[in-house]
């Protein structure tokens, strides 16, 4: 053991806080055979450095604690250098700062190994939340968006695509499609195979197939549980990080990292499921591209909130992805009729925004 | 012979000595610090911001001694983590899937979970007094708290129950009774504090507050209803309109803060002056010098500080109102140095973690 020993002698006298009660008393030291002698009216005993610590030094002196009395208090006047070689009050040991060390690697490790695998693991748990569970959060997001649409023959031009895009019993969840009354540009798939497009979108589309290739990529949303993975997600980082400061900066970078993934994914699923329907993708590109266009549209703060264009980022690469995916001879998606029909899904036909 | 002459009696028994300056030192460091380690270093920069201001906190000359540390807190906020915010979190969100399912077992588990919140609110505050006080030591006697906070928690609940359902006009009976419960369990080691704040001096002050925070409410009610989308009518669909409406009621909100605040001002500086002033340590009697106008002055220079510093004035907030009380507190009396032991409680060994979690300490 590194015994500490103190390079000048002490001073002759100093104040003692014994820690029994406020009294301060004063003390005379001397310096005899590698102890330190406190000597005063109810004082006399022999100290060892090595239970001695140097604490707060201010302009009024040195004060010296003890470790083996958390509340004892021995204050040098200023001017003298006794003392300050001795270990610091509240300083590590090595081991306690090597354990410190380790411990704190872990935790970055372990906190970046949920960052990297926390993905992976939630879309492994994503299938297995079991419909019963998520079907009652996705009717109670749904009635809480507004009205739903009635028209019949528009909802039946629309179920006709989602049959040709999803063939029955091919996604594990049931799907259940709702036609929101609302002029915002927007679709979204929610818990439990629930897939809302607004009335806002159908407005907006040039022809049924931009409708199409917004449900085909919703529908890659379900088709791959990333609801169920974003509930887990959400699930997951509060429970990790708790109400810490970090919460904030992981959630956010783990949520972005995670979105664009899945986007992606969707983006995948959606020019398959085209494709096999025979209907072209091109038409999802140009969607992407007018809305990249309108300027007050994306970077407005108000405007922006709902924006199918603020929540799926239409960057020139993903409307490549679709345009260069191409389909032999595509087929009509909907026919003048049909297109009409779903164009009034909503009650009497409304001028698209401009 | 023994005792040290500082123990008569003099004219500045308590005095703050720190400076902004020195402080601002401290706490820079803090913030670089707690931004490059994701937050982890702020229970050791809290420690530190306290260490300071007790260190320069003096009383019959010599200074206050804070003795926690970073570590202690750490594992407070861990082990709060673990026992209170993943039941929680977990509790409030199987009621979440529950609301769907079952209603009225989600219902009763709300109406349990929500109430105990509340209940560990109350725990927390008084734990985080607690610990403060265990750590605080002077001459090498230490403070403390003799019970466990539950019993405080209970009356916290209560009193907030009774404050919600009077629509707040309780509110300086419910202060001063939380401030009795909490302080008539504080020990300056063998010294009992006590504290007798009566609420019925403080009534007509908040009253006043309260009437015109109602009228002003009101007045904000109307506001939106008369510009707000009703069930029948459209809302804008011009963004600029849009906009218009919401930065209208954000106004209004805003405007309607400032005039309770005004409003409260005088009730706000009486209650200090209530609850210091009703304090005692042994024969030790405190006061506290607070008009609504320094209130006032205070919250106009923190607002300046904190704006034309972009947010980062923010950091020096635990300093400005740490100094702002205690150069207003003027203690008097006597304290018999002989008879003041060592506490006989014993300190709680982790930091004030669930406290940390609800983020309620200034300082």
């Amino acid at each position: 053991m590194d015994l500490p020993t103190p390079s000048t002698s002490p001073p002759s006298e100093a104040r003692l806080h014994d820690g029994r009660d406020a009294r301060a008393h004063i003390v005379s030291l001397t310096w005899e055979n590698g102890l330190l002698h406190l000597r005063g009216a109810e004082h006399d005993e022999k100290l060892s450095p090595a239970l001695l610590r140097r604490g707060l030094a201010t302009r009024a002196g040195l004060t010296l604690h003890r470790t083996d009395a958390p509340d004892w208090r021995l204050l040098l006047p200023a001017g003298s250098d006794f003392g300050h070689d001795l270990a610091q009050h509240g300083s590590w040991r090595p081991w306690q700062r090597g354990l410190a060390v380790a411990g704190t690697g872990v935790a970055i490790a372990a906190l970046a190994g949920i960052v990297w695998t926390g993905d992976a693991l939630a879309g492994r748990l994503a299938p297995l939340i079991p419909h019963a569970v998520t079907a009652p959060i996705g009717k109670q997001l749904v009635s809480g968006m507004g009205k739903a649409c009635s028209g019949k023959a528009g909802l039946t031009a629309l179920a006709g695509l989602v049959t040709r895009l999803a063939p029955a019993g091919e996604i594990r969840e049931p799907l259940n499609l709702t036609v929101i009354d609302s002029a915002t540009v927007n679709a979204a798939a929610l818990p439990g195979g629930e897939v809302v497009i607004f009335r806002g979108l159908i407005d907006e589309a040039a022809g049924p197939g931009e409708v199409a290739g917004v449900l085909a990529h919703e529908l890659g949303h379900v088709a791959r549980a990333h609801v169920n993975k974003g509930l887990i997600r959400q699930l997951g980082l509060s429970l990790v990080t708790g109400g810490s400061d970090a919460a904030g900066l992981v959630n956010l970078a783990l949520l972005l990292r995670a979105t664009r993934a899945d986007e992606a994914e969707a983006d995948g699923e959606a020019i398959r499921r085209l494709s096999r329907a025979g209907w072209a993708t091109a038409p999802l590109a140009d969607f992407f591209d007018r809305q990249r266009r309108q300027p007050g549209r994306t970077t407005g703060v108000l405007a922006g909130i709902d924006d199918y264009a603020a929540s799926h980022p239409p960057d020139a690469e993903r409307a490549a992805r679709f345009r260069a995916a191409s389909v032999a001879s595509p087929v009509s998606v909907l026919d003048a009729a049909g297109w009409q029909a779903l164009r009034s899904v909503c009650g009497a036909r409304r001028k698209p925004s401009a | 012979m023994d005792a040290m002459t500082a123990d008569r009696p003099r004219p500045d028994l308590w005095r703050f000595d720190g400076r902004g300056s020195d402080f601002f030192g401290v706490a820079l460091v803090n913030l670089l610090l707690t931004v490059v380690t994701l937050g982890i270093y702020r229970f050791w920069g809290k420690t530190l911001v306290r260490r300071y201001l007790w260190s320069n906190s003096l009383f019959a000359g010599e200074p206050l001694e804070y003795t926690g540390t970073g570590l202690e807190k750490l594992i407070g906020a861990v082990l709060a983590l673990l026992l209170f915010s993943v039941p929680f979190f977990i509790l409030s969100f199987v009621a979440g899937i529950m609301l769907q399912t079952i209603p009225l077992a989600a219902a009763g588990l709300l109406l349990v979970l929500y109430p105990g919140l509340i209940w560990l609110l109350g725990i927390a505050l008084y734990r985080s007094r607690r610990y403060m006080f265990s750590r605080t030591a002077w001459r090498g006697v230490r403070g403390g708290m003799a019970g466990n906070g539950v019993a405080y928690g209970g009356r916290f609940l209560k009193l907030g129950l009774l404050q919600f359902v009077t629509l707040g006009i309780a509110t300086p009976f419910v202060t001063t009774r939380l401030w009795n419960a909490l302080m008539n369990e504080a020990m300056f080691g063998s010294i009992e504090v006590t504290a007798a704040a009566e609420w019925r001096r403080l009534q007509g002050r908040f009253m006043i507050g309260w009437v015109a925070g109602f009228i002003a409410y009101a007045a904000l009610i109307g506001l939106a209803v008369s510009i707000m989308p009703l069930p029948g009518r459209a809302p804008p669909v011009d963004p600029i309109a849009e906009a218009t409406m919401i930065g209208q009621i954000y106004g209004a909100a805003l405007l309607l803060g400032i005039v309770v605040g005004l409003a409260m001002l005088s009730y706000l500086a009486a209650l200090q002056r209530e609850l210091w002033g009703s304090l005692r340590v042994g024969d030790l009697h405190m006061e506290m010098d607070l008009r609504g106008r320094d209130l006032l002055g205070f919250w106009l220079v923190n607002i300046v500080l904190i704006v034309f510093s972009f947010g980062v004035g923010i950091i020096m907030m635990p300093y400005r109102i740490y100094s702002f009380y205690a150069r207003r507190v003027r203690v008097t009396g006597s304290l018999d140095v002989e008879a003041l032991r060592q506490s006989s409680l014993s300190a709680p060994r982790q930091g004030d973690g669930l406290a940390d979690a609800f983020d309620i300490a200034a300082f």
